[in-house]
């Protein structure tokens, strides 16, 4: 279970590099290299890397949505034909979590390639 | 199996990464932008949200190359820049690099849209428009106007400036920090150039001085006969009073005799092609207010001036306001994104402001090709070649379109599809193709820093299109105003009707001379006024005709001519008026001509309703609904002789003609229907239209409840027309006819009101907010105080280090 966490918190560490200048989908790779590193079960590396993904992306939103008191996502939300606030949150934790959570599929599927070698 | 699940799982997130990178259509040719890319909180859309209490002590130094100074920037709660700069090159840079900061995507579509390159990032959905633009020569004369300002090398370094100024912060972007519309539009900012500050002066030229009626005037004229169309279209309303009336100024002034040219061919119906298949005859065009009182009727005994500008609402709006401090100039006001200087404005010695002229400064000349290929016409009697101008229209996604427009002596030839006349097309000769004055750019910086008339006279000359009424006012006490621009000179009706293109002895016949341009300095009367009324009475030497206000001049002048004492309060009162001369011309005829016995219980409540009205469309009131109705119904009813002829574009009279009909004339032939047996009469038609509006509120029971604010809510769009990023406001009274000229999209986009007291006293509001930024608090923070009718003080600022509550945060701009 730790090393879920941790994983977890490694794909964040990896996909905040992202505000850095680097592309948004590195959070994928960071799911992708927590399974390797943290040696986890295609499972194991699907939850990770989601529960990471999940959490960098929606945090990051949060980061700028609440300074904002919700106005900007009020007014896309809008813009998408009547879309809460949540909504958009809840979508951009989802998207996060699914590129992480995929990265770390396939990064679990890879290493029980490598691991039976 | 191992590889098997790997394969799916890589191919699982192969296909998300592509989805995320993918455009999502939305609707027919409408795409929302890859979900990865907008939706990712480090560069995507959350990346626009600004936080509501600005960070203190935001934006420390910025490295602007290009300056000769040090330049301190103050901004105050609604964000407005206070500028100080050492001199006037390093003022306009640091203007442009702020209002770039602020309003950069606006900027960015609306010399788009002048350029016709508008398609090259929205698609095939825009093609017509950047197709039209490039047809009516928009770039051209833009190109030109620049060339023209090249041969002014200190206009030319201020338009240096202000560009640097715009790149210096285009060029500190990264993607995360786009405007969010980039985003949506999945596109990158351009370069800022002279030449695009150019297509903002042809922006303004195009929404101010583009409309003519030559192909209906002519059309109805043919129809009716030039009796019967000089008699419904008369050139003069004797119930207005004219901008600059006549002191006996214009005696003895000796212009060359011009001579009568011909209009084209009766029945040359060549422009039936034009993109809208009919001309509506839309009486309320845009327009403004200004006016400035002398000292002897203000309660200080100094000069007031007021302003409102009527142009399309948007957000963010079409004013940016700024103050920009130098040496030699302490000034404050609104600007237009994308052009240096400030268009209405006061100093500390001089307030200024415009409104629209709305003289007609286009025509159509009709052609005759030598054959279908169109390559040469006939000129003089002899053939003419033309030149073609290539047009190249990007579209994304698809191969760019080519369009070779065809150009004549006279200008382009707009539009090219007669099925009438094949060998024949019009093309067109508008004002705005000239060159501009190389002075021009200068305008608005010179009165920045005009102290006087005479400085206020020496910047305005170099102003030529769209013509404005330059109102100002001095501390000093002086007050005028001059209806500044270019005109043609004409013979008396040349180019209001299509005009004969095969001789060069058919064009215009010079300009009228700058020192002919009417002005009013000092008038006894104490006030100087202008609502786009006609410029001067019929006894100004010089011929003119274009599409006038009749109504809210009449009604600003009965305020000013009663105005004693007046205040910054009665000012803003006058801006607010919502009292319709038009509708008071009109409701006494409408109802004398009534017969209320004949209606029914709910009919009589209507009429009641009216006759207790003030003729003040306040939006709580009812009355205005059923007023607009019924005089809809009734004006429709009376000219369907005009309206129902759908085979081409009729013109139909103004509305003062009309309730001049109503009031002295009710046996006119127009009034009766020419399909039915019976003569009617205006009794007929005012007694059936009010049938028709009690009929119709019947049927839209929601309608009959409800007040003038929620009947006509104003709509204030977003400029791309974004769902979510515009206000709808249902609060907001005042009609086109009134002062507050209030339409559903239209009208007052700035409320200035300057007191030239001792130390300069300001006001002003407009509905939208100084960031373009939705995801900012000063996207729309101050539409609530404009819909309320309110003002902000105005904060002038004399020193850089100046300190106040109000001051939010400090800038600092070096080398």
């Amino acid at each position: 279970m730790l090393k879920i966490l941790l994983s977890g918190f490694f794909v964040l560490l990896v996909g905040a590099s992202a505000w850095f200048g680097l592309p948004w989908w590195f959070t994928a790779l960071g799911g992708g290299l927590a399974s390797m590193l943290f040696r986890l079960s295609p499972l194991a590396g699907f939850l990770s890397g989601f529960a990471g993904g999940y959490l960098l992306w929606w945090g990051a939103a949060m980061l700028e949505h609440v300074p904002n008191a919700g106005l900007l996502a009020t007014r896309v939300g809008d813009m998408l034909k009547g879309l809460k606030p949540w909504h958009l949150l809840a979508l951009t934790g989802f998207l996060g979590g699914l590129l992480g959570g995929l990265g770390g599929l396939v990064g679990g599927h890879a290493r029980t390639l490598f691991q039976k070698k | 199996m191992r590889y098997f699940r790997l394969l799916v799982s890589a191919a699982l997130l192969a296909s998300l990464l592509w989805a995320l990178h993918q455009p999502i259509p939305v609707g027919e040719k409408k795409f929302l932008p890859p979900a990865g890319h907008f939706f990712n909180p480090f560069s995507g859309f959350w990346r626009n949200a600004d936080p509501m209490v600005p960070i203190a002590g935001f934006g420390t130094a910025v490295k602007l190359p290009g300056l000769k100074g040090k330049v301190e920037v103050v901004l105050d709660d609604l964000m407005v820049p206070h500028i100080f700069a050492q001199n006037l090159e390093d003022a306009v840079m640091v203007q442009g690099y702020l209002t770039a900061k602020d309003r950069l995507w606006q900027m960015d579509i609306a010399t788009r849209k002048v350029s016709g390159r508008l398609s090259e990032v929205l698609g095939e959905r825009t093609l017509r428009i950047d197709s039209m633009n490039r047809r009516y020569g928009l770039g051209w004369a833009a190109e030109r106007d620049l060339e023209s300002w090249k041969s002014d090398p200190t206009g030319m370094a201020i338009l240096d400036a202000y560009a640097a100024g715009v790149n210096a912060h285009i060029n500190a972007l990264k993607p995360a920090d786009y405007p969010i519309e980039f985003k949506i539009l999945n596109y990158a900012p351009e370069p800022w150039s002279p030449l695009k500050t150019a297509y903002m002066v042809e922006n303004m030229a195009e929404t101010l001085c583009k409309r003519e009626f030559d192909l209906s005037a002519t059309q109805t004229r043919d129809l009716l006969g030039q009796e019967a169309y000089d008699a419904l279209f008369p050139d003069w309303n004797p119930l207005q009073q004219p901008i600059v009336p006549d002191f006996g100024q214009w005696r003895g002034t000796a212009i060359a005799p011009l001579k009568q040219t011909p209009d084209a061919v009766p029945g040359a119906l060549g422009l039936r092609q034009q993109p809208r298949a009919r001309m509506p005859h839309d009486e309320y065009i845009d327009g403004s207010n200004n006016w400035a009182l002398s000292g002897m009727r203000t309660q200080t005994g100094k000069p007031m001036l007021a302003n409102d500008p009527h142009l399309n609402l948007t957000l963010p709006s079409i004013w940016y306001q700024v103050q920009i401090h130098t040496p030699d100039m302490n000034a404050y006001g609104v600007t237009v994104p994308g052009v240096p200087g400030i268009v209405i404005g006061f100093n500390e010695d001089m307030a200024w402001g415009v409104t629209n002229v709305s003289h007609d400064v286009a025509d159509w000349y009709r052609i005759q090709w030598t054959d279908a290929s169109k390559k040469a016409y006939v000129l003089d009697g002899g053939v003419k070649q033309v030149t073609y101008r290539v047009e190249t229209i990007g579209v994304k996604n698809q191969l760019p379109r080519v369009d070779s427009v065809r150009y004549t002596e006279w200008g382009p030839v707009v539009h090219e599809h007669d099925k009438v006349h094949p060998l024949r097309d019009y093309a067109y000769r508008w004002l705005v193709h000239d060159p501009s004055e190389p002075a021009y750019i200068k305008v608005f910086l010179g009165l920045c820093a005009g102290k006087n008339w005479d400085d206020y006279r020496a910047s305005v000359k170099a102003y030529d299109t769209p013509a404005q009424n330059f109102v100002m006012a001095t501390r000093k006490g002086s007050i005028g105003i001059q209806v500044q621009g270019r005109y043609p000179l004409r013979a008396r009706h040349q180019g209001k009707y299509l005009q004969d293109g095969s001789s060069s002895s058919h064009a215009w016949q010079g300009f009228i001379p700058q020192e002919q341009v009417p002005y009013l300095k000092d008038p006894e009367r104490g006030f100087v006024y202008s609502a786009n009324q006609h410029s001067t009475p019929p006894s100004y030497p010089y011929y003119y005709h274009g599409e006038f206000e009749d109504f809210r001049g009449r009604r600003i002048f009965d305020r000013l001519h009663h105005m004693q004492g007046a205040s910054l309060d009665s000012m803003a009162a006058m801006q607010l008026d919502n009292f319709s001369q038009r509708a008071a011309d009109a409701l006494p005829a409408m109802l004398r001509l009534l017969n209320t016995e004949s209606l029914d219980p709910v009919g009589k409540q209507y009429a009641d309703a009216l006759r207790a009205w003030n003729c003040r469309y306040e939006a709580s009131f009812k009355a205005p609904v059923f007023f607009e109705l019924w005089y809809d119904y009734l004006y429709d009813a009376t000219w369907d002789e005009l309206e129902t002829n759908t085979a081409f574009p009729l013109q139909t009279p103004d509305a003062w003609r009309f309730i001049e009909m109503l009031d002295k004339d009710t046996l006119n032939a127009f009034f009766d229907h020419p399909g039915t047996p019976e003569k009617e009469t205006a009794r007929h038609v005012v007694h059936e239209s009010f049938e028709a509006m009690c009929a119709y509120l019947l049927q839209h029971p929601q309608e009959a409840l409800s007040d003038w604010g929620h009947y006509r809510p104003v709509d204030i769009k977003h400029v791309g027309f974004i769902d979510g990023f515009g206000r709808t406001l249902t609060q907001v009274g005042g009609h086109p006819s009134a002062p507050n000229a209030q339409r559903d999209v239209n009208g007052p986009s700035w409320r200035m009101i300057v007191s030239l007291q001792d130390s300069v006293f300001a006001r002003g509001v407009y509905p939208g907010g100084q960031s373009g930024n939705p995801g900012s608090p000063h996207y729309d923070n101050m539409v609530d105080t404009w819909a309320a009718g309110k003002y902000y003080d105005l904060l002038f600022l004399k020193s850089a280090s100046t300190a106040g509550v109000y001051i939010q945060g400090r800038m600092t701009f070096e080398p």
